[in-house]
């Protein structure tokens, strides 16, 4: 038998193998009825944690996610607005950091004691900001008026974190960064 | 059929004949591609396609040779007892087709049906079907050439298909 007499034979031959109808449904069939494994939705579930990660990094980008100084403000404000009496008393930042000996920094500010001129420390107690450990400073002045400051460690995250003031309508905030750390100094408006 | 598309026939078909192919057996090749496309939908679903019913068909092929479930082909690389084998396969298989044709690819290996199955009906070429099984385009080529020498030279069969030449043109039995 010569090469195209075998291959045309082979074609014919296999052209007239097929499965009957019947016999196709109920494969298909009993395929279907088989639940399919998580494995066949990896191209759809990719796609979709793609597109989710997309969305999440332009809505952070357009600023409808709250950024590192909204989220600082918004939760010194409110530990401020809560007015929470301290749990550690003391008369001075030394004093403060003995009673809150976990802390792992000093309170005291190092270059911007003037900044705090004319508040008196209360007493203190353990906190956060933005995931960071805190300390929460009760501060009065000479006519009675409460402050809270925040002093935490500057991590990298809150180095980014703008300085100055910023005033809102129940308070001002005053942030400033003295020797590694970062203060905020929340105070009554006027 | 109303529910079942053309493409997904003409799927299954093709991985019928494929199962066909290697088995040289119709219920061997029915289950062969029934098992393989359970497990090609479950995983891939609507976007199922042949070359995926082909190597399910393969794997499964494989594996049932291992396991000794499909003992017609445990020699499936072994030269020594692959005429046995297909004189056995010669026996199981369901007539339907060309008998002529039937005898002359009992009398391969399955690896030899296999390559000559996806290079003339398929027409995949020797270096694609290398990737499919993972063997090399020069296996390949001597394996298509040795199925064709033995098809070619197998005289006993030969003489068999002049006889039935001669039956069909003459109308009676050679004696």
């Amino acid at each position: 038998m010569k090469d195209t007499i075998i291959s045309e034979k082979l074609r014919d031959y296999y052209a007239g193998q097929e499965l009957s109808n019947d016999a196709i449904r109920r494969i298909h069939e009993n395929a279907k009825l088989t639940r399919p494994s998580l494995f066949s939705f990896r191209p759809i579930l990719g796609l979709a944690t793609a597109a989710v990660a997309l969305v999440s990094v332009a809505v952070f980008y357009l600023g409808l996610t709250p950024g590192l100084d909204d989220r600082i403000d918004s939760e010194v404000r409110k530990n401020y607005a809560k007015d929470l009496d301290p749990e550690v008393k003391a008369n001075d930042f030394d004093t403060l950091a003995t009673g809150l000996s976990r802390l792992g920094f000093a309170l005291a500010p190092t270059t911007s004691s003037s900044r705090l001129e004319g508040w008196k420390v209360e007493g203190g107690r353990y906190c956060s900001l933005d995931g960071e450990f805190a300390a929460q400073v009760n501060l009065t002045d000479e006519a009675g008026r409460k402050s809270l400051l925040y002093v935490v460690s500057l991590s990298e995250n809150l180095d980014r974190t703008d300085v100055g003031e910023r005033t809102y309508d129940d308070a001002t905030l005053r942030l400033w960064k003295d020797d590694g750390r970062l203060f905020v100094q929340a105070i009554p408006n006027g | 059929m109303a529910s079942l598309t053309e493409d997904l026939v003409e799927t299954l078909q093709a991985g019928y004949r494929y199962a066909l192919a290697l088995t040289h057996h119709h219920y061997e090749a029915e289950d062969l591609v029934q098992e393989a496309w359970i497990r090609v939908w479950r995983k891939y679903g609507n976007r199922s396609t042949r070359a995926l019913l082909f190597t399910a068909v393969r794997n499964r092929f494989l594996d049932g040779v291992r396991r000794g479930k499909i003992i017609s082909f445990s020699g499936f690389d072994d030269e020594e007892t692959s005429g046995i084998q297909s004189e056995k396969n010669s026996h199981n298989f369901q007539p339907g087709g060309s008998l002529d044709m039937d005898i002359l690819l009992a009398h391969l290996r399955p690896d030899e049906r296999e390559a000559l199955y996806l290079n003339i009906v398929e027409g995949y070429t020797a270096k694609e079907i290398g990737r499919m099984t993972r063997e090399s385009r020069g296996t390949i080529l001597s394996r298509i050439h040795r199925a064709r020498e033995k098809l070619r030279n197998d005289k006993r069969l030969r003489s068999e298909l002049d006889g039935r030449e001669i039956i069909g043109e003459q109308g009676k039995e050679k004696v």
